[in-house]
């Protein structure tokens, strides 16, 4: 054999030689550039493919959308597509840019519901900078504006959808956090005032946990002082979260998008709204404020009813168990209590996904 | 002699003679390391749903780290079934991998398309 042969039968072998395993379980670099440009050189493209999801939620939590979607370009369309976009749109939302946050969320796929909702509710609380009542309003009739833009024309009830959940995580970060209930502030006008209403509620149930039903009504009204106490950080966060109400009667009634990804019922009147936000706000506090929610299963307004029985039946109370079966077996709006939450979504179920690389 | 060493080269890199690989070692012994995932993906997959077939067919691999590398492979292409895939990883670098998937509870959940407008 020649020279030349010996050296190419030698290129051939090293240019053949597997990559070692280990080289795909070593750890991967932080700084987003760093990690974009290593997810390039890794063998295998199912690590590609995580590399990227990660490295594009990288750049996403830097603020830049441009490079985060470039990123996620290169993925095989399909599910890793969709979580890319996920990941970028949680991240640029964190990173307190609503607007781009959204337009990721429209390229989630199947994600891009939950993305929506993830990502509004990842916004940094903003807080009023202490603005008076009306220009706070202002700031927040602007960025809803802004986001509703980024959602227009999206599909599936998407833009409609995101519009309000941003709404309603906007007019949460403005209030909620801020170690002041201020009642002047969520004295709002629809569309705003029943997201309003639950910022405050949540607040003044956080800031005066002593409070019962009465107590933060009297706060609302001016009869007593407001709630006010110590700050929480941006994305610091409080109380459960209000899930569906597994109703029958609720079925079809208008619900309000709560802080992480709950929701509530929305009252006929600003009052009974009031009313419910405080039933809320009650429920979410960690040790929930069972007598007021107790009360309201008597009041005869059934969105109160079906708020507490709903935020009791969450507490597993044997006593209150008990009290909710017979309830629900006289009362039309408690029918069902306890049955599983109604399917959301609208859309049939689609046949497993088997090879999301090669769709 | 130029083109027989050429040939000579490429031969060597081929999977060799007799039967396909029948077990992931086999698989890994190939020489051309894309042929040799391209086995392993192709003889693991269909074991995803059995993890006693596939943890058995994983010992035939010579490293924790051929055979986690393997798993996260698995997991990307079968997110729906990272929670028993990621449960046969054993380095922490896998470990660690899989939380990108574990962590994420709606990749283990059957997707459903977005409804057009």
């Amino acid at each position: 054999m020649t020279r030349l042969a010996a050296a190419l039968v030698t290129a051939a072998a090293c240019a053949s030689a597997p990559p070692a395993p280990e080289a795909g379980l070593a750890a991967w670099p932080a700084d987003p550039a760093a990690l974009e440009a290593h997810c390039a050189t890794l063998p295998w493209p199912e690590l590609q493919v995580l590399c990227r999801v990660q490295a594009a939620a990288a750049w996403a939590a830097t603020g830049d959308a441009g490079a985060a979607a470039r990123v996620c370009a290169a993925q095989p369309a399909g599910t890793w597509a969709d979580e890319c976009a996920f990941r970028t749109g949680e991240a640029l939302a964190g990173a307190g840019h609503l607007v781009p946050a959204l337009s990721a969320c429209r390229g989630a796929g199947w994600y891009a519901r939950s993305c929506l909702t993830h990502a509004a509710w990842a916004l940094p609380r903003a807080g009023s900078g202490g603005a008076p009542a009306a220009r706070a309003l202002s700031g927040l009739v602007e960025a809803h504006a802004a986001a509703r833009d980024a959602l227009a024309g999206a599909p599936d009830g998407l833009a409609g959808e995101g519009a309000d959940i941003a709404a309603a995580a906007l007019a949460w970060g403005l209030i909620f956090g801020s170690g002041h209930a201020d009642a002047a502030l969520a004295d709002a006008r629809d569309p705003w005032g029943p997201a309003l209403r639950t910022a405050w509620a949540l607040e003044a149930a956080r800031l005066c946990p002593d409070d019962d039903a009465a107590g933060l009504l009297a706060r609302w009204r001016g009869e007593a002082p407001a709630c006010q106490g110590t700050p929480l950080g941006a994305r610091e966060m409080w109380g459960a979260i209000a899930l569906p109400v597994p109703l029958e009667a609720a079925r079809g009634l208008p619900h309000l998008p709560t802080p992480g990804g709950g929701q509530r019922l929305v009252g006929e009147t600003a009052t009974e709204d009031l009313h419910i936000a405080i039933l809320e706000a009650l429920a979410a506090r960690p040790t929930p404020a069972r007598a007021s929610l107790r009360a309201a299963l008597d009041d005869p307004r059934p969105r109160l009813r079906m708020t507490a029985a709903r935020a009791l039946a969450r507490g597993g109370d044997p006593a209150d168990t008990a009290l909710l079966a017979a309830r629900a077996a006289t009362d039309p709006a408690l029918r069902g209590l306890g049955a599983a939450p109604p399917e959301r979504r609208r859309t049939p179920a689609r046949e497993p996904v088997t090879n999301p690389m090669q769709p | 002699m130029v083109r027989a060493a050429a040939l000579l080269a490429l031969s060597a890199g081929a999977a060799g003679c007799g039967a396909p690989p029948a077990t992931l070692g086999e698989c890994a012994a190939l020489a051309d390391p894309a042929a040799a995932d391209a086995c392993a993906l192709d003889l693991a997959l269909p074991l995803v749903d059995d993890p006693p077939a596939l943890a058995a067919a994983l010992a035939t691999l010579p490293s924790a780290a051929a055979r986690d590398l393997l798993l996260l492979r698995l997991a990307v292409h079968r997110p729906t079934r990272a929670g028993p895939i990621c449960a046969l990883v054993e380095t922490p670098g896998a470990r660690e991998k899989c939380q990108q998937v574990l962590g994420r509870p709606h990749l283990g959940s059957t997707p459903r398309p977005p409804v057009p407008e």
